[in-house]
């Protein structure tokens, strides 16, 4: 009697099917990233109608958001008739001096004078946001728009952002304002409670304390893997410390954040402002969230990551490479030094890129020490002291938070946290791609000669 | 007398390696170490420049004398012995590098750095190896680039730029094809003018063949040692001739 026997083929193919699964996922997720992120700054159709509805009778004018199929259950519900066009359409009508602005779905049904008049101006004002104008008039200081809710509104020519007929664009024009508007989003503040505006702040934010984390972790990583590996001998209490590192990569991000406020924002930020801006207190200078702890708490939270890389990098050297160096006369440290350090290079870098890719994207812990909703203020400066390590700081991730689940306009925040997942997603690759240059620029180096 | 060793008794792990071995090298000569596997004649020659206690857990009791100095008495410069004795192991272990870099990599830990001097001394030693002519057009390549025998002859040149009094060869050829495992025994022969050569083999004929002085050791003891031609023709022990003639071992 044969028994059943497991087929290989099968195993190739369930390997196979669950590789293709990953990809799969991950180009759908830069898909889905690329394909809303990209399309928050593409310059729709400006669109005026007349909306009748329950007695009320209005112009209306904006942009097309999103349209939507709608049930026949729902038409009933909304107490209209089933046979009539069953879409419904979301419109952003900027804002409305009555008050009736804002983003709202409209019934297709309800419709009448749809049109695209080539005089409808997108206006963008810092204060009030955007307005869109059925028409426009020069005035000495600036222009008088007239709004589809029938207001007439003076805007100073100085609080103008943009002043846009789209619907009179040609397809380069659209495009050149596209990548203008992309241009803006990334190199200017957000405004209205971050809605609108751009994300400088938490692009700099985000760079900034990634770096200052990887030029805190990275010394100290590598230095304790090297130990660990190199120097201590396998007692107790390098086992200990050994359990320690790997728990400690197990430990929750979030307490990391409670930590480091308890730890390094209280004790140690306290002591500091005791010790050297004691004429300011009872105002905090380290002793409040900011830089310096959030890149610290960070550098704790990826330690684990960059002393296993490195371990495991030093563990990957032959034996008989040691040898040979203690075999021409070479001391522990000239071993180390001059034949391990080189070899084990790439691996403690593939180390930092995983701790960098970690870090950037982290936000739980970091709302604890130092990243905040809005602070429009870069830690950099061109002037003394350059870097401001106990200034609040915005961050990519936590705007991603911020403005997906705190913004009290959904509509609007949509397509915006798509655009900021995007730019995050971004700036990781490009880390990514440095680091990787730089491994094998090392591995190029190493194979020329020493 | 080059080496001499007083009975010295290695532990690996609790187990004897070995036991009460004692041994005299004589100098510029090439001396053979053969016996069957776990006899511990790579522990004798290890024990000679102390890389046995590269080893965890190393237990040595005993004396070796390098000429004057008892290696074994504390306050030993360790990286100054293994300059003065050198090893090359059984697998040719050339360093990730250039092949200049691998024959500078001693002389540059001797504190010579100038380009000239560098220069001369790799060649100087990738000729005494036997290399000069195969390699003068690919210094800067990667050593790991050479063939086998190339890499084992790289690693003597390497070993000997910088001029050790004793060069340690722990089965140099086994991992080696019949050609290169020739050149290899032409330049022990070369060699011995100028160093003092311990060879460990498991060739019986590669030992007859390169050796003046041949240690036949059996379970971490030496049981005969006497001049190659007398081990091989006209042995004292029965252990010895069964273990030459191929009826142990």
């Amino acid at each position: 009697m044969t028994k059943p026997r497991l087929h290989t083929n099968a195993w190739f193919w369930l390997s196979a099917l669950t590789s293709a699964l990953i990809l799969l996922l991950v180009l759908l997720l830069s898909w889905l990233m690329l394909q809303r992120g990209l399309g928050l700054f593409w310059p729709q159709d400006l669109v005026q109608f007349r909306y009748q509805q329950a007695g009320e009778n209005r112009l209306i004018a904006g942009e097309v958001i999103s349209r939507q199929q709608v049930s026949v259950a729902q038409l009933a519900a909304a107490g209209l008739d089933a046979s009539a066009p069953a879409e419904r359409i979301l419109v952003r009508q900027g804002y409305l001096p009555s008050g009736q602005g804002g983003y709202r779905w409209f019934w297709q049904a309800q419709i009448s004078e749809w049109q695209q008049p080539p005089q409808l101006t997108l206006v963008r004002e810092q204060q009030l946001g955007d307005l869109y104008a059925l028409q426009l008039a020069a005035t000495a200081d600036g222009y008088q728009l007239l709004l589809a809710d029938g207001h007439q509104l003076n805007v100073a020519a100085n609080q103008l952002l943009l002043l846009l007929p789209t619907n009179q664009l040609s397809w380069p024009a659209k495009l050149k304002l596209y990548l203008k508007q992309w241009w803006q989003f990334l190199s200017t503040e957000p405004r209205e409670a971050n809605s609108a505006g751009g994300i400088l702040p938490a692009i700099v934010g985000t760079v900034l304390s990634v770096l200052l984390m990887a030029l805190l972790v990275a010394p100290i990583g590598i230095m304790a893997g090297i130990y660990l590996h190199e120097y201590a001998r396998d007692s107790r209490l390098v086992r200990l410390v050994r359990l320690s590192v790997h728990n400690l990569a197990g430990v929750p991000s979030v307490v990391f954040g409670v930590f480091g406020l308890g730890f390094f924002v209280y004790v140690l930020g306290g002591s500091i402002d005791k010790l050297f801006y004691a004429g300011q207190l009872p105002q905090p200078t380290f002793g409040s969230p900011g830089l310096l702890w959030v890149s610290l708490t960070l550098a704790l939270l990826t330690l684990p990551v960059v002393i296993v890389a490195t371990e495991e990098g030093l563990s990957r050297i032959p034996q008989s490479l040691r040898l040979g160096g203690y075999a021409l006369g070479a001391t522990k440290a000239e071993v180390l030094y001059k034949l391990i350090l080189p070899q084990a290079r790439p691996a403690m870098l593939t180390g930092l890129i995983l701790a960098v890719s970690r870090a950037a994207g982290e936000v739980a812990p970091l709302i604890f020490v130092g990243v905040v909703k809005y602070a429009p203020v870069l830690p950099v400066s061109a002037s003394w002291p350059y870097l401001h390590l106990e200034q609040q700081i915005m961050t990519l991730g936590f705007q991603i938070y911020d403005v997906g689940l705190k913004s009290s306009n959904a509509d609007a925040a949509e397509p915006r946290v798509f655009a900021i997942a995007l730019v995050l997603l971004l700036l990781i690759g490009a880390l990514n791609l440095l680091a990787m240059r730089l491994r094998r620029h090392y591995r190029q180096l190493q194979q020329r000669s020493s | 007398m080059k080496i001499s060793v007083q009975d010295l008794s290695v532990r690996l792990a609790g187990k004897v390696v070995l036991d009460q071995v004692n041994l005299q090298i004589p100098t510029h000569k090439v001396t053979a170490l053969i016996g069957p596997s776990g006899c511990g004649k790579s522990s004798l020659l290890r024990s000679f420049n102390r890389m046995n206690e590269l080893l965890d857990d190393t237990e040595t009791r005993g004396e070796v004398w390098l000429d004057q100095l008892n290696i074994y008495q504390d306050g030993i410069d360790l990286a100054e012995l293994r300059r003065r004795v050198g090893i090359v192991f059984q697998k040719p272990n050339p360093f990730p590098q250039s092949v200049y870099e691998n024959v500078a990599f001693g002389l540059r830990l001797q504190g010579v750095n100038s380009p000239r001097q560098l220069d001369e001394l790799v060649e100087a030693a990738l000729v005494k190896a036997a290399l000069w002519q195969e390699v003068k057009d690919r210094l800067y390549e990667n050593a790991l680039t050479l063939s086998g025998g190339q890499q084992q002859r790289l690693v003597i040149a390497r070993a000997i730029a910088i001029e050790p009094e004793v060069l340690l060869l722990d089965e140099p050829a086994s991992a080696l094809d019949p050609i290169s495992t020739l050149k290899i025994e032409e330049l022990i022969y070369e060699l011995k003018q100028h160093y003092t050569i311990v060879i460990v083999t498991h060739n019986m004929q590669q030992a007859a063949r390169v050796s003046d002085f041949t240690a036949f050791m059996n379970m971490g003891r030496v049981v005969e040692f006497d001049a190659t031609n007398k081990i091989f023709t006209d042995p004292q022990q029965a252990q010895t001739e069964d273990y030459i003639t191929g009826r142990f071992g």
